[in-house]
């Protein structure tokens, strides 16, 4: 592939080369047979004037060599063609010249006098018209470079502001992430082709990013809607389990509807957390230590911890220090920590790693059927499912997605060993 | 003690007035901005419970209201918005506390209280119950006078029960309460089992009485009888 601009240049050029080369060819070409028509002409003025001095003077005229020209006489037997043609001859023009070999043009015919027959020849130096053809042809070649050359150079300069435009408008276009939601620059431009091109992608991202709004919006308003109605449901359980004398299978069934309500609770506030998210309302990034957050995490769990009796060991190799949002990243570290307390057994322990840039994860895996493993590792290669995986951990997907971290995820000798890094 | 409920959702607002009501609590309901404006004209109240989307107007502007004729009423932002901004906002203009819907009752009655112990006693206050004294300032508890040793989850687990006193408590509030309500999973019940065994046998100790009824194993209630 190739620029548009070396491929314009080779085809304008080779069309150029072979439009001058005819051109100029063709111009030689016609101008010499211009000139040795002149020469012909004065040729054949020369013959007339001798055969009419013939004629009338039944002399032949006296010698006027002149550099350039020659008459010579011949005496012949036969009539003789008019001929005209083109020699080298070594002769010499004037007396004072040496002899040399001469490019000539003769004109010979039989001209008669006194009853004797003679060859006439005319003969003039073709040298000049020679000169000038070769003149002629130095100039086009020199008026051949001289073009190409300027083409070349200007067709630079041209074709690069003629495209500047457009490369402006290419690099936006790398650059637009729809998720940014930048609406896009119009690049100004007089031609009529750009500006139309600029009119249509600037709709074009317009729609997109409406569109866009649009869902993330509806998302967002969904989870809404739930809300309310989720806490109305609540509501009225809790005061159900406030009945006096209730019997143990109806306080079994608020029980379990309450577990629900609590479920579709976390699923939706996790679906609302993930738009947000998404939707870059958690800009604003400060330096800051995730081993503090790591430190604080912990600490609100620790009676947690302890009553299970899951040994708690982090180690800090050193500061991992990261640019990230303060709230997103008390998230990340919160839902990691959660799930390795949620996914543990009783007595089991949670390790925590934490070196410059990355930060590992490894706890005890609760004893239960064996396709958690798979789930897990399933869970990070397809998108979120709403289950208790899922959302908490397509949080930390979107997060980490967010700040260009790594996620790796292994689960080993019923250990669940989770590596973050960046 | 006047509470105001300021609530659209007829049913939700009802559920709040009922489990608030006891001899200590009255409830009054107002189902949009303006009813609510004009009942705050007319009284104060200890706690306001005010809801943010309103019909008629937003919650925020009632806030507004109330700070600028510098109210002492206490307000609890309810609200289905988890916005950062609103959050922010409502606490800025003199709200209270701020819980997100779906919450659970219980939590939203705790928080009532701790509103209203701060605006009655400026910060140092005690709870009390039948022999115990509950030092909010210090996470100390008094039985009969004499010192309770708990832990600070211990101290708001009993906090927590207190202010739910005479109502079943469900296990997902307890756990929401002390630890969030991410952790308010099966396994992590097991915690609050413990923790919850090892209050009452300190309580027990120290009063010879069992405050805490274990309610089918879905909840507590914590109560003399």
């Amino acid at each position: 592939m190739r620029k548009l601009m070396s491929q314009y240049n080779r085809r304008i050029l080779i069309f150029c080369l072979v439009v001058v080369v005819i051109a100029f060819t063709s111009y030689t070409f016609v101008m010499r047979w211009l000139l040795i028509r002149q020469l012909d002409a004065d040729l054949q003025d020369e013959k007339d004037e001798i055969v009419a001095l013939v004629t009338k003077d039944h002399a032949f005229p006296e010698p006027s060599n002149f550099r350039g020209q020659i008459v010579n006489y011949q005496t012949i037997s036969a009539y003789q063609h008019t001929k005209v043609s083109t020699e080298y001859m070594p002769i010499r023009f004037l007396k004072s010249d040496p002899l040399e070999l001469h490019l000539c043009r003769q004109i010979s015919f039989t001209a008669q006098l006194k009853g004797q027959l003679y060859l006439v020849k005319v003969i003039r130096s073709q040298d000049e018209t020679e000169s000038l053809i070769l003149v002629l042809i130095l100039c086009s070649v020199f008026i051949a470079i001289a073009l190409f050359g300027g083409i070349l150079v200007y067709n630079q300069y041209l074709l690069r502001d003629l495209w500047s435009p457009f490369r402006k408008m290419i690099d936006q276009l790398a650059d637009f992430k729809i998720r940014e939601r930048k609406p896009w620059q119009s690049i100004d431009s007089n031609i009529i082709e750009y500006d139309a091109l600029n009119t249509a992608i600037g709709k074009m991202t317009e729609n997109a990013i409406a569109d866009y709004n649009a869902q993330k919006s509806f998302t967002e308003n969904v989870s809404h809607e739930i809300h309310t109605p989720l806490a109305i449901i609540r509501s009225q359980l809790e005061l159900l389990l406030q009945i006096d004398h209730l019997k143990e299978t109806e306080a079994t069934q608020i029980a379990n509807a309450l577990d629900g309500t609590n479920q579709l609770a976390r699923i939706t506030s996790s679906l609302l957390l993930l738009t947000k998210i998404e939707n870059h309302q958690y800009i604003v990034t400060t330096r800051l230590s995730l081993n503090t957050i790591v430190k604080s995490c912990l600490a609100q769990y620790q009676s947690l911890l302890q009553s299970r009796n899951i040994d708690v060991q982090t180690a800090a190799h050193a500061v991992a220090w990261v640019e990230m949002n303060q709230a997103l990243a008390e998230i990340l570290i919160g839902n990691l920590i959660r799930n390795a307390i949620r996914h543990n057994r009783n007595d089991g322990f949670v390790l925590i790693t934490i070196e410059r840039n990355k930060i590992v994860l490894s706890n005890s895996g609760n004893p239960v059927k064996s396709d958690t493993k798979s789930l897990f590792q399933r869970y990070f290669r397809e998108s979120a499912a709403p289950n208790s995986f899922g959302l908490g951990l397509a949080i930390v997907k979107e997060i980490a997605k967010q700040y260009q971290l790594t996620i790796d995820y292994k689960f080993d000798h019923d250990i669940h060993i989770l590596t973050l890094a960046w | 003690m006047k509470i105001l409920i300021v609530e659209d959702e007829f049913t939700l607002a009802k559920s709040i007035a009922s489990y608030l009501h006891d001899n200590a609590y009255f409830c009054t309901v107002a189902n949009d901005y303006y009813s609510g404006l004009e009942l705050l004209h007319n009284q104060y109240f200890d706690c306001i419970i005010l809801d943010l989307g309103l019909p008629g107007g937003s919650g925020l502007e009632l806030l507004r209201i109330l700070k600028e004729e510098a109210r002492t009423d206490g307000v609890v932002i309810i609200s289905a918005k988890n916005a950062l901004d609103d959050k922010l906002l409502g606490l800025q203009l003199g709200a209270d506390d701020y819980l997100t819907k779906p919450f659970h009752l219980a939590e939203l009655k705790a928080r009532i209280d701790a509103v209203l112990r701060r605006k009655k006693f400026d910060g140092k206050s005690v709870i009390t119950f039948d022999c115990l004294e509950l030092d909010t300032s210090n996470w100390t508890v008094m039985a009969n006078k004499q010192l309770v040793e708990l832990t600070r989850k211990e101290f708001e687990l009993l906090m927590y029960l207190i202010s739910n006193k005479d109502r079943v408590v469900s296990k997902g509030a307890l756990v929401g309460h002390l630890w969030g309500d991410e952790m308010d999973t099966f396994d992590n019940y097991d915690a609050l089992y413990t923790h919850i065994k090892n209050l009452r046998k300190k309580l027990e100790i120290a009063t010879s009485q069992d405050y805490i009824h274990a309610i089918y194993g879905l909840g507590y209630k914590f109560s003399i009888v």
